[in-house]
């Protein structure tokens, strides 16, 4: 993203304002965000913190980064090269993805920007730790709940 | 255990460059240090000398003989929305400039060469560079070389002061032990800068300006950083399903030759775009040869300027190359 982005970056900002709706309870503990200005020469932290006050985003947990353009573009590479130059180099033909990285367990996944909210947010879950037995009857009785009153309510299971 | 894996849960989601952006606008920096000379007359010229502090020195430059100081004074540029508008003048001393004590010159125009300026109760002038060294880029390829049949392809920059150049070449060469991708060492680039001598062979030799020279440093310099520091943008065959070497040297030759034209189109580029209907040689040729067919193009769309073998002989001395 970056500071004067009118294109697809205020888009994805509500996305991810979305995403981190649902799961507020661990923004800033053990979830973050990071929004990285692919423009680190025209945004200082002065003009990030007005686009994430202008929208709502300067929020616990969720930064708003920029820094050298040497280090920025060897990020950018790092995480969201497509083996392509056409598109690695073109800013305006973008991956269009989220980075989900957790370090303790070395996952390494994405989550398209534009996807359902159910997507995102299950692909973040795939970075969690791993579940003890015990974790894993909470959250299977969870789901069963879950599934059950889809099927009540519309004769099927609706959201996967 | 809980407290542990909560803690070291550490998820980050970022968000790649998602910007709708157009074509890139020509940007043109503004640097004033150094010497401007303005032609008043075929035979009178006036050198205006720009310290990196603040202060101006002007002098006379008849066609014959030694520059004679006339007047020196303060400068300051003055930003206008962050681009600089214009420059003020405090004549020091006894002297005056442009006829006065004090003068703000308005800045019509800028490129990597010149400046149009206006200034008040004289009208409007262009001042061109004076710049003592010269600057050469030269981009050779070769086809054949390596087990693939492909080979070296790599730009070399030169800045020639005092008759000693200054040579700077980085891209993918031919070591002993095969293909090396890095900063090219001088006894292997020496035997680049000749005339192709057959069809398996490019060179394009042109004479570039000071700006040119020191964007396509920048990016040599760059590249040599992230070759040092293990930073290079492509890293791994799984992660690309390419060569990344290759895709390397794609990424070192586009940006040295597109930041020529950062400023202006001085140079007739091809378009290394990867847009099937601009771009042939990506879309038919693998990436390992895509930096010589490239070279090739840019050869046969700037061959007006291209430096021939003698007369490049003649500038560029090479037993007088200094070492960096």
């Amino acid at each position: 993203m970056y500071a004067q982005c009118h294109g697809a970056c205020p888009l994805v900002t509500t996305v991810m304002k979305r995403t981190y709706r649902d799961l507020k309870d661990r923004m800033g503990k053990d979830l973050f965000f990071y929004s990285i200005s692919v423009k680190p020469q025209d945004d200082s932290p002065a003009a990030l913190k007005h686009y994430a006050q202008m929208r709502n985003v300067d929020l616990p947990g969720w930064y708003f980064l920029t820094g050298d353009a040497y280090d920025i573009e060897t990020i950018r590479f790092r995480l969201f090269n497509m083996g392509h130059i056409g598109v690695d180099t073109d800013f305006a033909m973008h991956s269009g993805t989220f980075r989900i990285v957790n370090d303790a367990t070395n996952y390494w996944g994405h989550a398209g920007a534009f996807a359902s909210q159910q997507h995102i947010l299950q692909r973040i879950s795939w970075a969690d730790p791993y579940k003890t037995p015990a974790e894993w009857d909470v959250y299977a009785q969870k789901l069963q709940a879950s599934i059950n009153r889809d099927v009540k309510k519309y004769g099927y299971r609706r959201e996967f | 255990m809980k407290l542990n894996a909560i803690i070291s849960l550490l998820a980050i989601v970022l968000l790649s460059s998602t910007a709708a952006v157009a074509q890139e606008k020509k940007s043109c920096s503004f640097d004033l240090v150094g010497t401007w000379k303005a032609q008043l007359s075929p035979t009178e010229a006036i050198l205006y000398r720009f310290d990196s502090k603040d202060a101006v020195t002007v002098l006379s430059a008849p066609e014959k003989g030694e520059p004679q100081q006339i007047a020196t004074a303060k400068y300051e540029v003055i930003n206008e929305l962050g681009k600089p508008d214009s420059v003020s003048f405090t004549a020091t001393g006894k002297s005056r400039i442009f006829g006065s004590i004090k003068k703000t010159m308005k800045l019509v125009s800028y490129d990597d060469t010149s400046i149009t300026c206006a200034i008040p109760g004289i009208g409007t002038t262009r001042w061109t560079r004076v710049d003592p060294d010269r600057y050469f880029i030269v981009l050779a390829a070769r086809n054949g070389e390596f087990y693939d049949k492909t080979g070296s392809a790599f730009p070399m920059v030169i800045k020639l002061a005092g008759g000693v150049p200054t040579i700077d070449a980085f891209g993918v060469y031919a070591a002993k032990e095969g293909r090396a991708f890095g900063t090219v060492p001088p006894d292997i680039y020496k035997k680049y800068f000749a005339e192709a001598r057959n069809d398996s062979e490019t060179t394009l030799r042109l004479e570039i300006n000071l700006r040119q020279y020191e964007r396509a440093l920048k990016v040599i310099k760059e590249w040599e950083r992230r070759d040092h520091e293990g930073a290079l943008l492509y890293t791994t065959a799984a992660e690309t399903l390419d060569d990344p070497t290759a895709l390397n040297n794609i990424l070192v030759v586009k940006a040295v030759t597109e930041t020529l034209n950062q400023c202006s189109e001085d140079i007739n580029l091809y378009p290394l775009n990867y847009v099937v209907k601009d771009d042939w040689i990506t879309f038919n040729l693998g990436s390992a040869y895509v930096p010589f067919y490239y070279f090739k193009e840019l050869r046969k769309r700037n061959e007006a300027r291209h430096i021939p073998d003698q007369k490049f002989q003649e500038l560029v001395h090479l037993p007088n190359v200094a070492s960096r």
